[in-house]
Order: structure tokens, then sequence, then C-alpha cells
């Protein structure tokens, strides 16, 4: 189960609210390549992964993923803060705020809600790892549009720090990967799905 | 800026040094987790992981004391129900 630590995992301080930019970070929180998708997959995939290190390892980089959902949304807040009608429609932010107001709503920066669509739980290793190591580096693209976006310290500081943690987890889960197939016939990882078969066929 | 806090302590407190080194020293450990699930049998890091989850305990039992809980099991029931007292981290 989870238990929650009343701090984040990297401070968040904005001090000078920036609505416009506040919707392009939203794509971190419920967009394509964002936290909550990423949290939903690694803790969706790791039931049915076979080797215990690597479910671990799942879990574990899923509870992260939570964290830097609670960052993300730290950061959408702390721009829209006391936004007066003219600020919002200088800023473009008047197409999320008729629906949101200044609520945190889990979409993209286009306006496109978060689905379970943006992400798989393949229920085969291989294929789930592989799935994570693409999310990783699309997280980490993200991460670098936003900073070439972004000028403000307050903002850039938390955002690289959560684009540095998304090189890791790549790290990780690459070795995840290694670790799995080293436990598979080396002279055909396909031979069977561990995770379900019980013997090649 | 909203201050709807009675624990006495600023918002100033969440990035003060007290609070740096709680995030820093529970960083530390939680990186090393991520390591050790697929090195779990590297000593070195295995003894790293000791003395830091002590640095941890001791920077906690620092924010416990100067700010308040930072989990559920941290509160003192004696001092009144401090869980909902602090800044809730989003809180500027």
């Amino acid at each position: 189960m989870w238990s929650y630590e009343k701090r984040l995992q990297y401070p968040v301080r904005i001090t000078n609210p920036n609505p416009k930019i506040a919707q392009v970070i939203l794509s971190q929180y419920g967009g394509p390549d964002g936290e909550l998708g990423a949290s939903l997959r690694y803790l969706s995939q790791r039931y049915t992964m076979p080797n215990r290190k690597v479910a671990g390892l799942l879990t574990d980089i899923g509870t992260e993923e939570l964290a830097h959902l609670e960052m993300v949304s730290a950061i959408v807040h702390q721009l829209t803060r006391n936004l007066t009608p003219e600020e919002i429609l200088a800023q473009g932010f008047q197409n999320y705020y008729v629906d949101h107001t200044a609520g945190v709503y889990p979409a993209s920066a286009a306006g496109v809600p978060f689905t379970a669509a943006y992400i798989q739980s393949k229920g085969d290793p291989i294929t789930d790892l592989s799935e994570d190591l693409g999310a990783e580096q699309k997280a980490r693209t993200t991460y670098d549009n936003i900073l070439r976006l972004v000028d403000d310290p307050d903002v850039r500081d938390p955002i690289a720090f959560l684009r540095e943690r998304e090189i890791v987890h790549y790290q990780r889960f690459g070795e995840g990967l290694r670790m799995i197939t080293e436990e598979l016939d080396a002279k055909n990882f396909y031979a069977f799905n561990p995770a379900f078969d019980k013997q090649a066929r | 800026m909203e201050n709807n806090m009675n624990c006495g302590c600023t918002q100033n407190a969440l990035t003060g040094p007290t609070a740096m080194q709680l995030a820093q020293a529970g960083f530390v450990i939680f990186d090393l987790l991520l390591y050790l699930d697929t090195h779990p049998t590297d000593q070195n890091a295995l003894s790293y992981f000791a003395a830091k989850k002590s640095q941890y305990e001791q920077a906690k039992a620092a924010y416990v004391q100067q700010i308040g809980p930072v989990r559920i099991s941290d509160v003192d029931p004696a001092d009144g129900w401090t869980w909902g007292e602090t800044p809730w981290p989003w809180e500027v």
C-alpha cells in the first residue's frame, strides 16, 4: 500500500504566476508522456513481471512517478494562482480556464484529457520493459521541450530535476531488460512468454 | 500569499535548511533503492544505504521536531492533530 510523506521529492517554490507556461507543463501531468501515465503503466505492469527484482523496480519507479505527478501539479498550481480575467485572456489560458477555472486537471497542453490509451501493460516482460524504455525517453524529450520555453529559474529548477530522473529510470529499465533476457533461452528470447506460458511452446 | 497554517513556522521553512537536509537525505536513499533493485548484491551500495538511511532518519527527526510531521506515524496526539497544521507541500 502507499504511505504519504508530507513533502515534495524536490522543492517547488514559484513566485511569479504564468498560466501560459502552466498550460504547457500540464502535459507532464495528464499528457501522453506524462507522470500520470508513467505511474499507472509501471504499477500495472509489475503484477505479471516474473522476475521479482524487476517487479520491485516497477513498484519503486511507479511510486516515484506518483511523487513526480505531485511536483508537476504543484508547479501548475503555483503558476496559476491569483489570476485576473485580463491575465487569463492575455496569456491565452481562457480555454482551460472556462472548463477548469484554476483547478488542476489531467489533460495535455492541447486540452486532450488523460486516457489509458497512452499506456500499455502487455503482460510480456520483454515488451513491457521495451515500452518503459520508450516512455522514459518520451518524457525526457518533453522536459527538454519545456526547458526551451521556460526562462523562470524557479520553474526550470524542478523541471531539470524531473528530466534527470527520466534518464536514470531509463538506465534502470535497461538493466531490468538485461536481467529478464539473461533468464531466457540465449538462442531464442521469444521461445515463450515467461509471464504466461508454463514452458517453451 | 495565503497563510493558513497554525504551526508558527513560515512557508519559508519548507525550503529552509532543515527541509533541504531531509529532501537530500530522502532522495539519496530513494535513488539508491532503485540501484539496489537492479544490483541487490552490491556490497558497497548496501553499506552506503545503511549509512544514508540513518542520516535520513536523523534529518526526519529534526524536521518533525522543528516543523511538523512527515508521515502519519510522526504525529503525537498529545500535541493535537498536527498532521494538518503544517503547509501542504504544494502551498507556496
